[in-house]
């Protein structure tokens, strides 16, 4: 099974590309069409304002609310000028994080928040988010099964080397 | 841009409704508050205040 058409054909189709994790933080790569180098994270809230920025950058999907800020006037950063695409999407799609890979794709942004699909490109597996706060619950649960996993492959790995019967330490 | 910029904020969740969250934040140093609609809109209120100058701040009128 390849990549659903709904996540492919969506114009702000982002690779979020885990390469570590600690528990609820990401360390990774972002791809998307309209950036030719790979924006590198250390946290969530990197990947929350790029993916934003993005949406913004290319109209689409456009945010339904005005931003808020500390500011005493309500201001509105927008370029007046749509970004074109540097890249199409299968080169985009075909990155993948050491960790695990998650295909983006926002599809609108109302109650100024993002709602739309993602897709976990080794496990072939889609879901919906309803919000940001979904998207990065999701993301991090899945990368902590990822985490999990290594630890036990790890672990199992050791055990076999060693041909030692016995309960498994924790790294 | 001051990147060493610190502040302090309370938060105060009154509702998750849209599978997020909803309601007001303080920004103590200046005692100012905003209310937010969302996890995102939340942490950009707060990333503003830590990643814009003090002239994007206090020198917009209205």
């Amino acid at each position: 099974m390849g990549i659903p058409s709904e996540i492919k054909s969506v114009p702000n189709v982002a690779a979020v590309c885990v390469d570590a994790s600690l528990p609820w933080k990401i360390e990774g790569r972002i791809y998307h069409r309209y950036r030719e180098e790979p924006m590198y994270f250390s946290d969530v809230m990197p990947v929350l304002q790029e993916l934003d920025a993005l949406c913004d950058k290319i109209f689409y999907p456009q945010a339904t609310v005005r931003p808020r800020t500390f500011g005493k006037l309500q201001r509105v950063v927008q370029s007046r000028q749509k970004a074109a695409p540097v890249t199409e999407a299968p080169a985009v799609l075909e990155k993948r994080g050491k960790q695990a890979t998650f295909c983006v794709a926002i599809t609108s942004r109302a109650n100024a928040s993002w709602q739309g699909k993602v897709y976990w490109a080794e496990q072939e597996r889609m879901e919906s988010f309803c919000s940001e706060r979904e998207l990065l619950v999701l993301i991090l649960r899945a990368v902590e099964r990822t985490g999990a996993d290594i630890e036990k492959e790890d672990c199992d790995g050791r055990q076999e080397e060693s041909n030692v019967s016995g309960t498994c330490d924790p790294v | 841009m001051d990147d060493k910029r610190k502040a302090t904020f309370l938060v105060h969740v009154t509702q998750c409704e849209n599978a997020g969250w909803q309601g007001q934040v303080t920004w103590l140093d200046e005692n100012v508050t905003r209310n937010f609609r969302s996890v995102l809109e939340l942490m950009k209120l707060m990333d503003g205040v830590l990643h814009e100058s003090d002239e994007e701040i206090s020198g917009q009128s209205g």
